[in-house]
């Protein structure tokens, strides 16, 4: 499969750091994937996102971005092909309405006034959010705000997206809004996706999950795959899908529970046939 | 039982008299007894935060009056009779480690009782115990506040406000950007808190499961109007209530109807947490020990 973003033997570490926090990593990303990074607060994940992004620089070690070797000369050019939503709507709202703030990124990279306005009427249609297009931030829902980013990334036509957390200071509504819109827009505009999360339902979707402990990679394998280690996950501080708990708190009564991972309604059919046949 | 906070017809209206006039909050009574666990949930704009930064006085209504503690706020009291509320009501607001800002975790901690005039020595006295309430390692009391974890400089700043002692314990979305090991740490603690220091807690929460597992009540907020207050057994077996009001489930009651809605299955009471979930479903289920083990 072809890779659109590649890892290998990196070592990373903050200056003030005395340990290594990446020691010979390796990880390959293949063109149009959903890939999931889960892992607790400090394990890594938002640093990784970042050296994808060329915003951190590692010690020794290479990054390929779409078969180009990361260094000082490419780096602007390799970071237009990645487009960045981070997790507090506040913080990442720079424009004074929502069009203004779409067209920050553009002005950025200088295109001409006639396109701009063009790409800014189509990535807020894009996202549902044209009507909205005189308005302020302060006039907005956090879920609205997050699709204002998520217009102002797909304006420059990346073909990564990285989601740094993008929906954990929604609400449930916020965040159903937000992951569909992703999903939509990463068949129709072909993008790969890399998402950090710690939200189970949002991992549950992508094609390959990467669970990532104090910089080493533990699990990278389908989301039924890593799910049904639910102790194990349990253990490293991370949520398991509702089904595992159910699961859990079963065997803790006596229960004989399957032993592969169940999505929540092969859960619901499992204990609904065997009450059954009680 | 004696009531700690008391809503009488609050009204809260922003730039009232200007043509941006916005009514957040429209005729708000209840009451919440002492040692009480309440949770107040509903929609973005819906007058959560607006009601809840009345019960330190940071906001006083417009109209109607409340009392929290046996302090009387009404539209006339001046701020300098709320300084006293204030030491008794501690607020917890969303990311509140962005407000640390001393050298040292023990002196983020002390700040408080410092600027209310109590002696150095004693105030790092109650730093001490309030970082052992958050359980704070001794071994980062001299580190700064900001190399630590984000799980950790949020017990800081949660010890900060615990330090001076506070009845009530307002939380709004206290656990936002933590992991889910970090949301479960810092929730159980404050339940502990509770129990042991015998407070007041006001949790504000779009997250059904916290509020099924630790609340023993529920406010509902609408537009700025208090729809209900219940217990959550009462609250989440009225669905479709709920759902016209586009408020979501415990995860474990959403699986219990789904359960109820394939099978002849019964659940009594509706569980609203995995556990009961499970204590309900487990004796009609096969026993064994599974043989992947």
């Amino acid at each position: 499969m072809e890779k659109i973003a590649e890892i290998k033997n990196l070592n990373f570490k903050y200056s003030q750091q005395d340990s290594w926090l990446f020691h010979d990593f390796n990880l390959a990303i293949n063109r149009y994937e959903w890939l999931a990074i889960i892992g607790h607060n400090g394990s890594g994940k938002s640093t990784l996102a970042r050296l994808i992004d060329g915003l951190l620089v590692p010690q020794a070690g290479e990054i390929w971005i779409d078969q180009q070797k990361m260094s000082s000369e490419n780096v602007w050019q390799l970071r237009k092909k990645i487009g960045m939503v981070f997790q507090n709507p506040e913080n990442q709202f720079v424009g004074a309405n929502v069009a203004d703030d779409v067209a920050f990124g553009l002005e950025n990279q200088a295109v001409p006034y006639e396109k701009m306005h063009q790409r800014v009427a189509a990535a807020l249609k894009r996202v549902n959010m044209w009507e909205f297009s005189e308005q302020e931030p302060a006039n907005l829902s956090g879920g609205q705000k997050q699709r204002v980013a998520i217009a102002g990334v797909i304006a420059l036509k990346p073909k990564i997206v990285i989601l740094d957390e993008a929906t954990s200071m929604l609400d449930p509504a916020g965040r159903y809004d937000v992951i569909s819109l992703i999903k939509e827009l990463k068949e129709q505009e072909g993008l790969t996706v890399i998402s950090i999360t710690h939200d189970i339902d949002e991992a549950s979707l992508a094609d390959r999950v990467v669970v990532l402990d104090d910089g080493k990679i533990l699990d990278a394998a389908s989301p039924a795959n890593v799910f049904s280690q639910g102790q194990t996950l349990t253990n490293l501080g991370l949520d398991v899908p509702f089904s595992e708990k159910v699961k859990l708190a079963l065997k803790q009564q006596d229960v004989l529970t399957p032993s592969e991972y169940y999505t929540e309604q092969r859960m619901v059919d499992w204990i609904c046939q065997s009450i059954l046949k009680k | 039982m004696d009531l700690s906070i008391n809503f009488e017809k609050v009204d809260y209206i922003y730039q009232p008299n200007t043509p941006f006039a916005h009514q957040a909050l429209n005729q708000v009574s209840f009451s919440l007894p002492d040692e009480s666990y309440t949770a107040i949930i509903g929609h973005t704009g819906s007058g959560k935060s607006t009601l809840v930064q009345h019960l330190n006085g940071l906001l006083k209504p417009t109209h109607g009056r409340l009392m929290v503690q046996e302090q009387m706020i009404t539209p006339q009291t001046t701020n300098k009779e709320l300084s006293d509320l204030r030491r008794q009501v501690g607020v917890v607001f969303q990311f509140p480690e962005a407000q640390l800002f001393e050298e040292t975790v023990l002196r983020d901690i002390a700040f408080a009782p410092k600027n209310f005039g109590i002696d150095e020595e004693k105030a790092a006295q109650l730093a001490k115990e309030a970082a052992e309430a958050v359980r704070l390692p001794d071994s980062v009391l001299d580190k700064s506040p900001f190399e630590l974890s984000g799980g950790q400089m949020r017990r800081v700043a949660i010890a900060g406000i615990l330090v001076m002692k506070p009845k009530v314990l307002v939380l709004d979305e206290p656990t936002a950007g933590l992991d889910p090991k970090g949301h479960q740490e810092i929730m159980e603690l404050f339940a502990r808190l509770k129990s042991q220091q015998h407070l007041t807690v006001i949790l504000v929460s779009h997250q059904m499961d916290d509020v099924a597992e630790y609340a023993d009540q529920v406010l509902v907020m609408e537009q700025g109007k208090l729809l209900t207050q219940q217990t959550p057994q009462q609250l989440f077996s009225q669905v479709e209530w709920l759902n016209k009001h586009h408020l979501g489930l415990p995860h474990a009651t959403k699986f219990a109807f789904e359960i109820e809605k394939k099978s002849t299955f019964k659940f009594s009471p509706l569980p609203l947490t995995v556990s009961q979930l499970a204590n309900q479903l487990a004796n009609f289920l096969p026993k064994g020990v599974s043989q992947d083990e």
